[in-house]
């Protein structure tokens, strides 16, 4: 009995002990000495290889700047904006976010990202290699949150091998939307039985593809405060679909459910189907999944044209400084750090446009003439620079309140594919939820 | 020390609390005897931690979300008061309605049968077979897996069409559906997921079998009751607090079920919010759509539902369990 | 039994007989629970055998055994992690929590039902009610005005936030566990105790310790499963690689818009479920020993 008495005293005071240790290890952190370099927080999304190379950009940032020291936090996409959600509205988000157009206006709008416009004014942060219209993807309303480093914008990519192997004549950059559907009835006919010309995920991104069908057409997204299309053009949306599932040339409502979600799984990828819209940026890494599966070469080219032009909307992804970033010196470290990203060569050649087509012209030019370069990250840029150069882009950042939008367009056209709602009632339930949350928002 | 009397004077009526759930009577009329007044100030000294937890961990983020479910919060601008703005929205929201639907079916089906199981578990592995300890870990380990990624994606796999389960269902001659993108079915997957963590309460319901004292059994079986007797008779009475528990926490933690539909569907609560969750629809409002005030609201609301239930399970078992160490 | 003196009972024919019926019996109820067993396992046999394929194949192969594409790089390969920190960090971060969530809930939560279910007080019956309220509020809208206390307390990138509450009790679910349990042990032990003049600090560790053996083992098993297996809180609050714990180490295999490894994803969490298999097999026989309530003297 008076062993477990001892015993328990011996493990209450391990406990503290262990507890006190473990306090006590993370304080260095906290340390406020004035001649230690400054420390800032560096937060992105990734895996495997950009984690690697964005690490390598923090180095040698590190080694061409020793007074600052940036600690990396790397996760994975979704855990990133559920982290900073949280992070951000108490005050702990880190000094640089990594940001993007999709998401930015939604932590712009609630005060958790600064105003970068003084710090470009005074040239902490040298924008002069980024054309504006590239900075308008991280702008809203007139002030600048993020500066872009990587630009996409949605592109179609198909199995060149299979093409190929089928005789099928590859895209082109000037097809306009009735060639693109005559060429998608020839590869039905040319291929397997066993394989789908597309995917019917192409259907569900609000963003994506339909994005450029919407534009091309002349009109846009996101009016003001509300959608910027008729629920007529959505309910052509669905009727085109829908006879694509019929005639075999997209994949069923029920293999969408099955669907994997990463690039890995894609049926692209794994030589089901042989067209895919996609951002540009994703090309080396459908080559890599595609070798893997043994699939063959992936390649892309520019979405088709409508009346009003291309259609080609650029987004893009950049880093911002969070407003939870405390004290002139971590901010002035923090736009350092932003301006070494958008304006050092080396860094550029060693992150290779990996998260998105580098926006700085020099930098494009310097990768396409790398001959080292890997020829997926040279078709990417040679093709942005194309769409850029020819075919009119905007860049626009997504509006507050744009998210639910993006979620609803699936759940409605997923109740469109299994016929659990007819065309019409979909576009007005999704009208009514989409423009309530662009109202509010 | 006085020798404890053994339980055949015992009886089910002779030892049911005055009211369910409460613990056992307390300090009544104005007698503050010394004694009482010595254990009440032991009892706030091992109630001390959690009182500590309770006002300074719990109570705040408690009445902060209470305070947001009466406002329009969007994280990092200020609270505008609303009053019950958030819950009159909430009965016009059809997905909320949906999300109530989609839980109360996974609640209702799933904890009756993973309770069944636990229980069924736990008797059948309670007869001493010699292999016993590792059957028991065996038919744990499902639980061990909580919120893993990596178990998410094979019960994708194990309902895809080609998957395993429509390959067994072949067997018998019937054609397996898409589980998984029937809107109709797509709950089916997420309810199997949660009854084959019935280990973790079979563990529990194990442990409190073993406390079972061997002399009622053998009393018993003196007086020629046989198995099925002995188990309503002596077992489900004996063990009838454990089953108050396991009944509670089961449901409480159905109603909370979050991480298996939001890696199953991708966080999307899919096909056409089939499987969106209560919570994963609370998630949704808050976390991708920064809609605090109204996410708040709608934890206040589950937490209601969740309270009532189980305080009709509490009264419920009124009738059923029986506390042996009660005394009068 | 019920031989009479004078005919004597074909003992042998009948005692071979029941042992057959009793062997076939066992053999029956071995196989329905073996049968069960595999039925549930399989997922896991599963996942078990694909962390030994290539992690290309995993995506595109039904078999169940890797055959010839056995490798065990996955094993090799994912334990680099993904970035900067390997899964030896991870691990050891997991452990220390887990290990310090375990020691807290045991010590504060054995306390806490000590007093809910042995001693009486005033508001005993209003704070038991609070308790078992605090089970019902879902977790994600504490979420941040948590992270605003702990974040004012300055403990964001340090292992308390994860820690602490379960010294201070926080988790109900085991007070309540407890509670049950406790309430089940007869309290002419304790009176007894009290009668011979012990406090209440002696009682509890010195009786009540002991025969709540189960109680506490289920306690810290599930304390450990949970803390080990939990994944959003330790993303907000550990934001250095360096304090990463198994779950996020996990996750940051599967991104969507980069690459994947699935390889590495099941062969970390086929090595992630060995701790919390031996945690679990090391306490069940805590969980095991039974009170015979005889004999206790």
């Amino acid at each position: 009995m008076q062993l477990l008495t001892r015993r328990a005293v011996t493990a209450a005071a391990a406990a503290a002990l262990l507890l006190t240790a473990a306090a006590c290890s993370n304080d260095s952190s906290a340390d406020p000495d004035p001649d230690s370099p400054v420390q800032i927080r560096f937060a992105w999304w990734g895996s495997g290889e950009r984690n690697e190379l964005t690490q390598g950009v923090i180095d040698l940032f590190e080694e061409a700047n020793p007074d600052v020291v940036v600690s990396g936090e790397p996760s994975e996409f979704g855990a990133h904006w559920e982290r900073l959600t949280v992070q951000g509205a108490s005050g702990g988000a880190p000094c640089v976010p990594q940001q993007q157009s999709r998401y930015v206006a939604d932590y712009a709008t609630r005060n958790q990202l600064v105003d970068l416009g003084p710090l470009i004014e005074d040239g902490s942060i040298d924008v002069s290699g980024i054309p504006e219209l590239l900075l308008g993807a991280g702008e809203l309303d007139g002030t600048q949150y993020m500066i872009p480093y990587g630009s996409f914008y949605y592109t179609g990519f198909y199995n060149r091998t299979l093409l190929e192997e089928y005789g099928l004549p590859e895209p082109t950059a000037d097809w306009d939307w009735a060639e693109w559907e005559q060429w998608l009835y020839a590869a039905r006919d040319a291929i397997p039985a066993d394989m789908y010309v597309t995917d019917l995920a192409a259907a569900q991104d609000l963003t994506g593809l339909f994005q450029n069908w919407v534009v091309s057409n002349g009109d846009a997204i996101y009016g003001d405060g509300e959608l910027g299309f008729s629920e007529a053009t959505l309910v052509e949306w669905y009727d085109l679909w829908l006879r694509f599932i019929e005639d075999g040339i997209s994949t069923t409502p029920q293999m969408l459910g099955e669907r994997g979600l990463t690039i890995e799984e894609n049926p692209l990828a794994l030589g089901q189907t042989i067209w895919w819209p996609a951002p540009d940026n994703q090309l080396s890494q459908f080559n890599a999944a595609s070798a893997g599966a043994g699939a063959g070469e992936i390649w892309m080219d520019k979405l088709p044209n409508g009346p009003d032009g291309a259609g080609e909307v650029l987004g893009a992804s950049g880093l911002s400084i969070s407003t939870s970033c405390d004290g002139d010196a971590e901010i002035a470290a923090a736009a350092r750090f932003i301006d070494f990203w958008i304006n050092d060569a080396e860094a550029a050649a060693l992150f290779a446009s990996n998260n998105g087509t580098v926006t700085t012209t020099e930098f494009q030019e310097a990768q396409l003439q790398n001959s080292e370069e890997s020829p997926y990250v040279y078709r990417q840029i040679e093709l942005a620079r194309q769409v850029i150069d020819e075919f009119d882009p905007t860049a626009e950042v997504t509006p507050v309140g744009g998210r639910l939008p993006s979620d609803a367009f699936v759940r409605f056209a997923q109740a469109v594919w299994l016929g659990e709602q007819t065309p019409e009632a979909a576009a007005a339930a999704f009208f009514a939820e989409a423009n309530a949350s662009l109202a509010a928002g | 020390m006085t020798e404890v009397r053994t339980d055949r004077t015992l009886s089910r009526e002779g030892q049911a609390p005055s009211r369910p759930g409460a613990p056992a009577g307390e300090v009544r009329g104005p007698k503050w005897t010394k004694m009482a007044k010595r254990d009440a100030l032991a009892a706030y000294g091992f109630l001390g931690p959690w009182i500590l937890g309770l006002l300074a961990i719990t109570a705040f983020p408690i009445l902060a979300s209470l305070y947001l479910s009466f406002t329009n919060y969007s994280a990092g601008g200020t609270p505008d008061w609303i009053g019950l703005g958030n819950y009159q929205r909430m009965l016009e929201d059809p997905r909320f309605w949906k999300s109530l639907q989609v839980t109360a079916t996974y609640v209702l089906v799933s904890v009756p049968v993973l309770l069944g199981f636990a229980l069924l578990l736990a008797v059948a592995l309670n007869t001493g077979l010699r292999l016993m300890p590792l059957y028991r870990s065996a038919y744990y380990l499902p639980s061990l897996l909580g919120g893993s990624v990596a178990l998410a994606v094979l019960w994708r796999r194990l309902f895809a069409q080609e998957g395993l389960v429509n390959d067994v269902l072949g067997w018998i001659g019937v054609v397996g559906p898409a589980w998984l993108s029937d809107p109709a079915l797509a709950l089916i997957p997420l309810m199997v997921l949660n009854v084959t963590t019935f280990g973790a309460p079979m563990v529990i319901f194990l442990a409190a079998l073993r406390q079972v004292p061997q002399e009622l059994y053998d009393a018993a079986a003196v007086d020629g009751a046989g198995a099925p007797r002995k188990f309503w008779s002596i077992t489900l009475p004996q063990i009838s607090p454990v089953v108050l528990f396991n009944a509670v926490i089961t449901l409480i933690g159905a109603f909370q079920a979050f991480t298996s539909a939001y890696i199953v569907s991708g966080g999307t609560g899919g096909p056409v919010d089939s499987t969106l969750f209560y919570t994963l629809y609370l998630y949704q409002t808050g976390f991708n759509y920064f809609d605090f005030g109204y996410a708040s609201a709608l934890a206040w609301v589950l937490l209601v539902i969740i309270a009532a239930v189980t305080a009709s399970t509490f009264i419920g078992s009124r009738r059923f369990v029986f506390y042996g160490g009660d005394s009068r | 039994m019920t031989a009479s003196a004078t005919i004597p009972t074909p003992r042998g024919v009948a005692s071979r007989r029941r042992r057959r019926t009793a062997l076939v019996r066992t053999l029956v109820r071995h196989s329905l629970i073996i049968g069960g067993l595999v039925m549930l396992i399989y997922p896991l046999i599963w996942m078990f055998l694909s962390s030994f394929r290539p992690s290309k194949e995993i995506i595109s192969s039904t078999q169940l055994w890797p055959g010839d594409s056995f490798t065990t790089e996955n094993y090799t390969n994912g334990w680099q992690g993904v970035g900067a920190e390997s899964f030896s960090t991870f691990f050891l971060n997991s452990f220390v929590i887990a290990g310090l969530c375990v020691v807290g809930n045991v010590i504060a939560c054995s306390a806490a039902a000590y007093a809910f279910a042995k001693l009486e007080f005033p508001g005993k019956r209003i704070l038991f009610a609070i308790m078992i309220g605090t089970l019902m509020l879902p977790y994600h809208v504490q979420l941040i005005p948590q992270y605003i206390l702990f974040s004012e307390l300055g403990w964001v990138n340090t292992f308390l936030p994860l820690v602490v509450p379960k010294f201070l009790a926080t988790d109900a679910f085991f007070v309540f566990l407890m509670v049950q349990f406790i309430r089940g042990l007869p309290n002419e032990l304790m009176e007894s105790a009290r009668l011979d003049g012990c406090g209440h600090l002696r009682t509890f560790l010195q009786i009540l310790v002991p025969l709540s053996l189960p109680a506490l083992g289920t306690t810290a098993v599930f304390t450990f499963i949970w803390s080990w297996n939990d994944f959003l809180t330790p993303l907000i609050y550990l934001t250095e690689p360096d304090k990463y714990t198994v779950p996020i180490g996990l996750r940051l295999f599967l991104d969507s818009t980069g690459e994947s490894s699935y390889g590495g994803l099941f062969a970390m969490s086929v090595l992630s479920l060995i701790p919390l298999l031996g945690f679990f097999l090391a306490f069940q026989r805590t969980l095991v020993r039974g009170i015979a309530t005889t004999g206790l003297k």
